[in-house]
């Protein structure tokens, strides 16, 4: 059975600096990300643009971090949301995951 | 001459005949302690004296002792003693919560502040702090004072420092009270991202400029100033939990 996919492409917003939690909040209700997360069968591919200059923590942990939370571990979060990005800012998302994970084991 | 006689006569019959008959011109025996004093008609004779040994309150005799107290419960010498009582329990127990208050704070402000959060977490962070404000890389293209390329590595070098400092709050999350910990956490996780997003952003102004020629839009001085902002909103959060132990 095919897996329905959508894409999110950054460029569609406004970069190359993606900043600011608020921000990020506003982008995953505009995409209305809660109710993605619930679909088990909706793959998201993530496209973070060549020229992005930075993705801070707070934009991505905005847009991602709901669902990182609901995913419950970053192997199911890459496999619902398969990230396509520089090297560099890749190794800063994996690291923004690990730490969204973190504070779910603390506070839950 | 004749009350000469009669004088003597009186005085004479006053020392011999009626200080004995009121028993007080010899000295009572005396027995056990007590002295007795004997009917006037013995004491005339130095055989009449007698020793009669008294009987020995509360020894031979029983003794009933009755104590009554007349005072109502609700008397005001009663209402202060109870005042008073009250008055004991209550500084007993204040003093004990004193105790166990002064221990607890000086295990969380001795102990935990002191020793662990702020040489492992707390210093580090505000070095981050300063370091990103005396580091920030100059605006003025004409004197050369920053390359792109040094732009950027200050930009990788501290969004990287940043991410690890991050890290070791979490340690600090872990060891205070738990009720507290998510605020604590809130708060502080809010101005370190406040920092990032301003050198990040001011980073990428600052290489557009030198990039385009133009001045950047967002300068090194408000840059400073916001991080100065985002350093007060992150001792704020301190400051109140060393207040709240």
């Amino acid at each position: 059975m095919s897996k329905k996919t959508m894409e999110i492409n950054l460029a569609k917003f406004d970069g190359p600096v993606y900043s600011g939690r608020i921000r990020g909040e506003k982008i995953r209700n505009e995409l209305g990300l809660d109710s993605i997360d619930q679909d088990l069968e909706m793959q998201v591919n993530v496209v973070v643009p060549e020229n992005t200059y930075t993705v801070t923590s707070s934009f991505f942990l905005g847009l991602f971090g709901p669902s990182i939370v609901r995913a419950g571990s970053a192997d199911r979060f890459y496999e619902k949301f398969r990230i396509t990005a520089q090297q560099a800012i890749s190794e800063r998302i994996s690291s923004f995951v690990d730490r969204a994970l973190q504070q779910k084991a603390l506070f839950g | 001459m004749l009350r000469g006689f009669l004088t003597g006569s009186l005085v004479f019959c006053f020392f011999f005949i009626a200080l004995p008959s009121i028993g007080l011109a010899e000295p009572a025996a005396s027995q056990n302690g007590h002295l007795v004093s004997l009917p006037a008609e013995k004491t005339a004779s130095e055989d009449a004296k007698e020793i009669i040994p008294l009987p020995l309150l509360g020894q031979d005799t029983p003794i009933l002792v009755k104590i009554e107290n007349n005072e109502s419960w609700l008397s005001p010498r009663n209402g202060l003693s109870f005042v008073a009582i009250l008055l004991s329990i209550f500084s007993l127990g204040f003093t004990e919560y004193t105790r166990r208050r002064n221990r607890k704070q000086s295990v969380n402000d001795e102990f935990w502040l002191r020793k662990v959060a702020y040489p492992l977490v707390i210093e580090p962070i505000a070095t981050l702090f300063t370091q990103t404000v005396r580091d920030l890389p100059m605006e003025s293209r004409a004197a050369n004072l920053s390359t792109t390329r040094s732009i950027n590595e200050f930009c990788t070098g501290f969004l990287d420092d940043l991410e690890q400092k991050r890290g070791t709050l979490m340690l600090l999350v872990v060891a205070i009270d738990p009720d507290k910990a998510h605020e604590f956490h809130g708060a502080t996780t809010a101005a370190l991202d406040d920092l990032e997003d301003n050198v990040s952003n001011y980073c990428h102004e600052l290489e557009a400029a030198q990039a385009s020629g133009y001045r950047a839009k967002l300068g090194r001085e408000a840059t400073i100033k916001k991080t100065q902002a985002a350093f007060a909103k992150f001792l704020k959060p301190i400051r109140d939990l060393q207040h709240s132990t």
